[in-house]
């Protein structure tokens, strides 16, 4: 240490020695003008510019880890984000335009698993990526029975029962129908025991309705004569009742009381269903 | 005559109910057998009653084939309709004071709710 020092300053006598013996203005001089020959500065492209001072910016932050990264104990690893993310209120996506789309509601008689199977409904709409609100809970339904207490008579006596019916209710606004059958799909899969599920879903139809039910002809409007019974019937041939129907309009004691003319055209609309 | 009578019952033995029909399952008394068998000839002839509503409500068919679907309805038996069926307990087969979400009588209810058979009914204290 001391012998550094003892270096330094010996140096630096030197330096000033060497330079009042070399005239040190005269040499400053001349690299001033070595400099003026030089003014132009190299010319550098903007983007690689920017890209540079991009790279400064770096440099103003100063990165840390909000939350302690730890191990879970028995593991190597640490704990997933989704996973954790459980110990915390669920996520939800913003409503943007407020159209509603679906309100599932859930039902239960214990309110506890109905609480659990909420908050697990409103953690798949966040990772389906539907827009959710809730849980709203829906006023409490009491049943009350009261029996006679006796088989036979004493009908004094008696015992009260009751059963109280909780629900709560999540809404889906802006999105597509796939992805709620997605979500109800999953809901379905993953149901717990004592939770009733139901779902209520909206569809929004243009205005002008009224216009174009009043531009209907008047046949469509209103069911009077045979041609329209046939159409019904073709339309829900499907059905045991509508194939039974036509099965009757065919048989000879009812055909009987229609004309030439009309069985001809049952027979064409409904042959198939009728035989 | 005795005898008489004899031949005719072997010739034509004597039925419970004049069409088959299968045994209900659980308490089983003549009164819910009567049910029961009201029951499936009910659900048998839904879709032919349902038919014929159909043709004699219809305004667009003729009158006539209106009132032949109407005399064929009311020529059904009894059996086939479905007012004719009443509820009954299923434990004890009685017919009065059923309690309708759980399909059993008032002493039944209380002895099977007291048991715990029905979830989230619980003695009502208020």
């Amino acid at each position: 240490m001391f012998k550094t020092a003892t270096c330094l300053r010996a140096a630096r006598r030197l330096f000033s020695s060497s330079a009042s013996t070399r005239n040190l203005d005269r040499e400053l001089d001349e690299l001033a003008a070595l400099k003026l020959q030089l003014t132009e500065l190299p010319k550098v492209s903007d983007d690689k510019l920017q890209k540079s001072q991009l790279v400064d910016t770096f440099k103003k932050y100063n990165p840390q880890v909000a939350t302690k990264e730890e191990e879970l104990p028995g593991t190597d690893r640490p704990l997933p984000i989704n996973a954790e993310l459980n110990y915390y209120a669920p996520l939800k996506h913003e409503v943007k335009y407020g159209h509603l789309k679906a309100e599932i509601v859930f039902k239960s008689f214990e309110p506890q698993n109905l609480e659990f199977i909420a908050d697990f409904a409103l953690r798949v709409a966040y990772y389906l990526g539907l827009p959710a609100t809730g849980p709203l809970p829906m006023p409490k339904r009491t049943e009350r029975w009261t029996v006679i207490k006796s088989p036979f008579a004493h009908a004094k006596v008696k015992e009260n029962f009751e059963r109280h019916t909780h629900g709560r209710v999540i809404k889906i606004w802006d999105s597509d129908n796939e992805v709620v059958d997605v979500m109800l799909s999953v809901l379905q899969k993953h149901s717990m025991w004592g939770v009733g599920m139901k779902c209520n879903m909206y569809v929004q139809e243009p205005l002008g309705m009224g216009n174009t039910m009043a531009k209907l002809p008047d046949g469509a409007k209103q069911v009077s004569d045979l041609a329209s019974t046939l159409k019904t019937l073709e339309g829900e041939s499907q059905s045991p009742v509508a194939q039974k129907v036509a099965e009757l309009l065919q048989d000879p004691i009812f055909a009987q009381h229609l004309d030439s003319k009309q069985q001809e055209t049952v027979r064409e609309k409904l042959g198939k269903s009728g035989n | 005559m005795s005898e008489l009578i004899k031949v005719v019952k072997a010739s034509r033995p004597l039925k419970r109910f004049p069409q088959p029909v299968s045994l209900p399952t659980g308490f089983v008394n003549t009164r819910i057998l009567r049910d029961n068998f009201k029951r499936q000839m009910a659900a048998e002839h839904e879709v032919t009653s349902k038919a014929l509503k159909f043709i004699a409500r219809n305004a667009a068919l003729p009158q006539k084939m209106r009132l032949e679907a109407q005399i064929q309805l009311t020529a059904m038996p009894n059996y086939t309709r479905m007012n004719q069926v009443r509820d009954r307990c299923l434990e004890s087969g009685t017919a009065k004071k059923i309690i309708k979400p759980f399909r059993v009588g008032r002493y039944q209810f209380r002895l099977m709710a007291k048991e715990g058979e029905f979830p989230g009914v619980k003695k009502g204290v208020w």
